[in-house]
């Protein structure tokens, strides 16, 4: 008997030092604490299919401005049929990347057109709106660095995607925004 | 040292050196978990900040920008966060400014001035505190404007990791001790049983072969006990057997010597006047000598064959004239004792070899034990017959048979049916070592009342 659990005890020691050595560092409990699967909610359905799309365990960022819950809707190419603009954390224990994504619906499938990477704390609003009075909407992501201030990056409709138009400092409300920068 | 003393002791050597391995390895585990989770938050806080600013804030000076930094780089860290100028001077700290000095001395900062990540463990020389510091370059348009620092305390990293260090130690004492306990109790098992063969074996060695070792499990250590228990009941038996043995012999010679003195008396006080008794004396003293000589020659015998030292003179015999010649010497006891007998030989027989007086020994042996249990009218035969592989001389006797809890027994030394028969009880035993000696066999078959069979087997 003691010479079976000598010999557990050295597998278990050969399996943990293989465990430790062999693979990167354990994730932090910190990193481990996130929302069961069936929590998330999303009007009219749409949430199911949109998140299967995304990485798995990914997470909606809501803004911090306003009410957004980190989806915003706006038909960008003008087809008639909303687009949706979704800002969302990667999976936690795969690095808290923000991520943001333009999802559209073709033939009433959502699929992912667009996406790119998110800076700062967390979202401090996100819209499909036209800010530069031009006539058509833009896509406007607003990302926060707390105290620092906001950074806004202003992406247009254009050959089927999104182009970044202008990445910018931003300080005053978002209601009055003003891009002052041309396109880049 | 005893037996127990090195179970508990090996016990305690191979779970010190399992617990001390398994120790080093964990508080090792926990401490490189702490520290390098501190510095993977520190590394991701400083990217998160210094990318921020690359990505928003670069087109403005950083020196006019520091205090708005400090506040959001600060937001999310309890780390103290440093924002140092591209010459290296200190700009802002969150932890209050103390004039500007030049932040060049540290490694990190260095590293970050290089445009590459800065990351450095040591003493804060100020301060003697042991601290974790990271720093990331912040890039604006036209290369490095300057170094975001994230500095921590490790006093608190290292309180806690000690403190888990001490759990760990004490639960480890704990399992040591609890082993060690239940070590002596385990090593007992063995060691009790031990003890009492010893103490068994010390009592046999001192006499008394009546002490016997308790068998406790049915391990190794039972097996012995058992084993020196069955020792200390042959010894036991063998006393018996010797002590009965020698109160015989004396018996035995007494007897003729008793005789003989009588007649000696006799003849002496009569000095040789009346003829007839002093022939019929004489003739019962050359009797009771015979005995006497024969009895001793037994002994004598015996004790050779007991130490080996016997050795068989071979010579081809002729089974046929041999057996006849035995029959014809015994024929006039067996008539006095009105018992016939037959020898019933093949005169085919092949001629065996054998040491001839050794047989005849072994014959008259056989026969005289047939005459002495067989009653009037009744027969003893002789057979001799050729066999497979050899020859088979029977002597068979109608007489009173042996009992079978006996028979196992008649050729132990010493051994006799009942006490109160005559002979030294070595007769059987001598004849069985003989016919071994000759690579045969000597069997017997008997049946209470019926009589008993005596069968030798020789190999020619």
């Amino acid at each position: 008997m003691r010479t079976i659990s000598k010999l557990a005890r050295a597998g278990f020691l050969v399996a943990a030092l293989l465990y430790f050595s062999g693979c990167r560092m354990p994730v932090t409990p910190n990193e481990l604490i996130n929302p069961p699967t069936s929590e998330l909610s999303l009007p009219e359905n749409k949430w199911d299919e949109i998140q299967k799309l995304l990485p798995k365990g990914a997470q909606l960022v809501p803004q911090t401005l306003g009410q957004g819950n980190g989806i915003a809707f706006g038909d960008l190419d003008g087809d008639g049929i909303d687009e949706a603009l979704i800002v969302y954390k990667e999976n936690p224990l795969h690095g808290k990347t923000l991520k943001a994504a333009l999802l559209k619906q073709k033939s009433a499938q959502w699929q992912i057109v667009w996406d790119t990477q998110g800076f700062g704390y967390g979202l401090d609003y996100s819209k499909i709106a036209d800010v530069n009075r031009d006539g058509l909407p833009e896509v406007v992501l607003s990302w926060s660095l707390g105290n620092a201030g906001t950074g806004m990056d202003v992406y247009v409709w254009r050959n089927d995607t999104l182009m970044l138009q202008s990445k910018e400092e931003y300080r005053a409300s978002p209601d009055k925004a003003t891009v002052v920068g041309g396109i880049s | 040292m005893g037996i127990q003393q090195r179970l508990v002791g090996s016990y305690l050597a191979v779970i010190a050196i399992t617990v001390a391995i398994l120790e080093i390895f964990l508080i090792f585990s926990v401490k490189s978990y702490y520290y390098r989770n501190v510095e993977r938050a520190l590394v991701s806080q400083a990217e998160l900040s210094a990318s921020f600013f690359h990505q928003y804030f670069s087109a403005e000076d950083l020196e006019k920008q520091t205090e708005r930094l400090l506040k959001g780089f600060s937001q999310h860290s309890a780390a103290q966060v440093q924002i140092i100028s591209r010459s290296g001077q200190l700009l802002q700290d969150s932890t209050g400014m103390r004039g500007s000095p030049m932040m060049t001395d540290y490694p990190d900062v260095q590293e970050a001035r290089n445009g590459d990540v800065g990351i450095w463990q040591g003493r804060e020389p100020s301060t003697d505190e042991s601290v974790l510091a990271v720093s990331y370059p912040l890039q604006s348009v036209d290369g490095n404007a300057g170094v975001v620092r994230y500095v921590t305390s490790l006093t608190e990293t290292k309180k806690t990791v000690d403190r888990i260090s001490e759990i760990l130690i004490t639960v480890g004492i704990i399992v040591v001790a609890i082993v060690t306990v239940v070590g002596v109790l385990l090593s007992r098992t063995i060691t009790s049983s031990v003890s009492e063969l010893k103490f068994a074996a010390r009592k046999m060695s001192e006499g008394d072969f009546s002490a016997r070792a308790k068998k406790r499990y049915r391990d190794e250590l039972g097996t012995l006990a058992d084993t020196l228990n069955a020792m200390a009941t042959k010894i036991q038996r063998d006393e018996a057997l010797k002590n009965d043995f020698i109160s015989s012999v004396s018996h035995e010679l007494r007897t003729p010597l008793t005789s003989i003195k009588g007649w000696a008396v006799t003849l002496y006080s009569n000095r040789g006047e009346d003829r007839t008794l002093l022939e019929d004396g004489l003739r019962i003293i050359e009797t009771e000598t015979d005995r006497l000589t024969r009895m001793v020659d037994e002994l004598l015998d015996f004790s050779k064959w007991d130490n080996g030292q016997i050795e068989l003179y071979r010579v081809s015999l002729d089974l046929s004239d041999f057996l006849r010649n035995i029959g014809k010497q015994l024929a006039p006891r067996a008539a006095r004792l009105n018992i016939t007998l037959e020898v019933d030989v093949s005169d085919t027989i092949p001629s065996v070899q054998v040491d001839e007086n050794r047989l005849k020994q072994v014959m008259i042996n056989l026969i005289d034990n047939a005459l002495k249990f067989t009653s009037d009218n009744g027969s003893v035969k002789i057979f001799a017959r050729q066999v497979e592989g050899g020859v088979r001389i029977i002597v068979e006797d109608t007489g009173a048979g042996i009992a079978s809890q006996d028979i196992d027994h008649v050729f132990q030394k010493f051994y006799k049916g009942n006490g109160s028969t005559h002979g030294s009880g070595l007769g059987l035993s001598i004849s069985d070592q003989i016919i071994k000696q000759h690579g045969g066999t000597l069997t017997l078959e008997s049946r209470i009342g019926v009589g008993t069979k005596a069968i030798i087997h020789l190999p020619v």
